[in-house]
């Protein structure tokens, strides 16, 4: 699935099926840039990863509802359940390692 | 700045440095230019039903075996990338779909069934995918291939002339002609007390009361004391800085402006997510005009020292 951008109005509904990782950033956020490549490498490498990304200066709210407090901030939910958050950027091989334990579990 | 009694006499012209000990010839990172082509070809990656699985392809598989871990039904894996298991995910390469395999991994036997293969089609780059990035005079592959060894370029640079730049610049204030007054030092110094004493008062600190603890991962010192040290010390290259980049603005025309100040203030906000009160407090509007005609001095070098800090073999 292509990277798709989340709204307050539809996040809960998106994490809810299946292996979903969230990118949480901000528009002036250099590192968030950085790590959105890193994403869309990953998404031409692992095309049934969902990947949502939401931008906080957009919906500063649904940041807090989640407990971002920094930007990138990166959340892998499965079937709904939050599993793992890391703050700060990933490289792919994290992300990879991330998914992978959850996904094979 | 208008109080300042320090002056520039003469200056000493940066160009009279000799740069050729940090001087280089460009060595292009071929890996990176063809990551940044790899990039630009996944936007038309298609996945396509297969019937022979190779490196990189989608497998859906069923395994069983004794070991817990290879006891799986319809298991989606991507060959080699080594997410699952990688002597397993490699053992796929060249099966068929519906064909089904025993192997001997490290962990135990596993039997493995293909289910259903999606192989990854990159295409060959064209000039159309060059044209649809809207590069301006970049449309073919060839022009596209030297744009990326430009922009590669541009961005080594600043780490190449860096030290250059340093250089370059405490051969200047070495050998410039300069009356400076201890009044103008001490009051630079102050202006940088005072940002540090603010962004401590917004962290519920006091500054002259901060522990090692409190100063770890924001400033590289272990106390008050050393911080004093450190800004005295930078409040002297600071001073010298501002006169000359101050000469180097006078001779462009160039006057630092409110409206610079309240645009660095909007994108101060923005970046660090402080209110407007306390960005004003620890980002002074005295200190953000010697910081930019202190800016004005390194960027004048540093234009200089990247035309010139490549040379050819």
């Amino acid at each position: 699935m292509a990277i798709q951008y989340a709204t307050a109005e539809n996040l809960d509904q998106v994490i809810s099926e299946g292996f979903v990782i969230v990118d949480f950033f901000s528009t002036t956020c250099g590192p968030c840039k950085m790590f959105s490549r890193i994403l869309e490498d990953i998404e031409a490498e692992i095309p049934f990863l969902d990947i949502v990304k939401l931008n906080t200066t957009d919906y500063p709210e649904v940041g807090e509802k989640y407990g971002v407090q920094a930007v990138p901030t990166i959340q892998f939910y499965k079937e709904g359940e939050l599993k793992e958050t890391r703050v700060g950027v990933m490289t792919a091989a994290q992300v990879k390692e991330v998914v992978a334990q959850y996904m094979y579990a | 700045m208008e109080n300042f009694n320090s002056r520039l006499l003469s200056l000493y012209p940066y160009e009279k440095v000799d740069i050729g000990k940090f001087q280089k010839v460009f060595q292009v990172d071929e890996e990176a230019i063809q990551y940044e082509i790899n990039r630009l070809l996944n936007r038309y990656l298609t996945w396509e039903v297969g019937e022979e699985v190779h490196s990189g392809d989608m497998v859906v598989c069923s395994l069983m075996s004794s070991v817990d871990k290879f006891q799986k039904e319809n298991i989606k894996v991507i060959v080699d990338s080594g997410m699952f298991h990688k002597s397993l995910e490699h053992v796929l390469i060249g099966m068929h779909k519906n064909e089904k395999k025993t192997v001997v991994l490290e962990e135990g036997e596993v039997q493995i069934l293909v289910k259903e293969i999606q192989n990854r089609v990159v295409p060959n780059l064209t000039n159309e995918m060059v044209q649809a990035l809207n590069l301006e005079t970049v449309s073919t592959i060839e022009e596209y291939q030297s744009y990326l060894i430009s922009e590669q370029k541009q961005k080594m640079v600043g780490n190449d002339a860096y030290h250059a730049i340093k250089y370059i610049m405490s051969e200047v204030d070495c050998n410039s002609d300069l009356i400076l007054k201890q009044a103008d030092w001490k009051k630079m110094a102050e202006l940088e007390l005072a940002k540090y004493r603010n962004l401590s008062k917004q962290m519920d600190l006091v500054l002259e009361q901060m522990t090692k603890e409190d100063f770890d991962g924001k400033i590289p010192v272990a106390s008050y004391f050393e911080l004093v040290t450190l800004v005295q010390d930078n409040a002297w290259d600071t001073l010298i800085h501002y006169l000359i980049g101050k000469y180097y603005a006078d001779q462009e025309g160039y006057v630092v402006s409110e409206a610079e100040y309240e645009q660095f203030i909007e994108e101060y906000i923005a970046a660090w997510r402080v209110t407007e009160e306390q960005a004003r407090e620890s980002q002074s509007y005295e200190l953000f005009v010697v910081t930019s005609y202190a800016g004005c001095y390194y960027q004048k070098v540093k234009k200089y020292v990247e035309e010139r800090i490549y040379v050819e073999a």
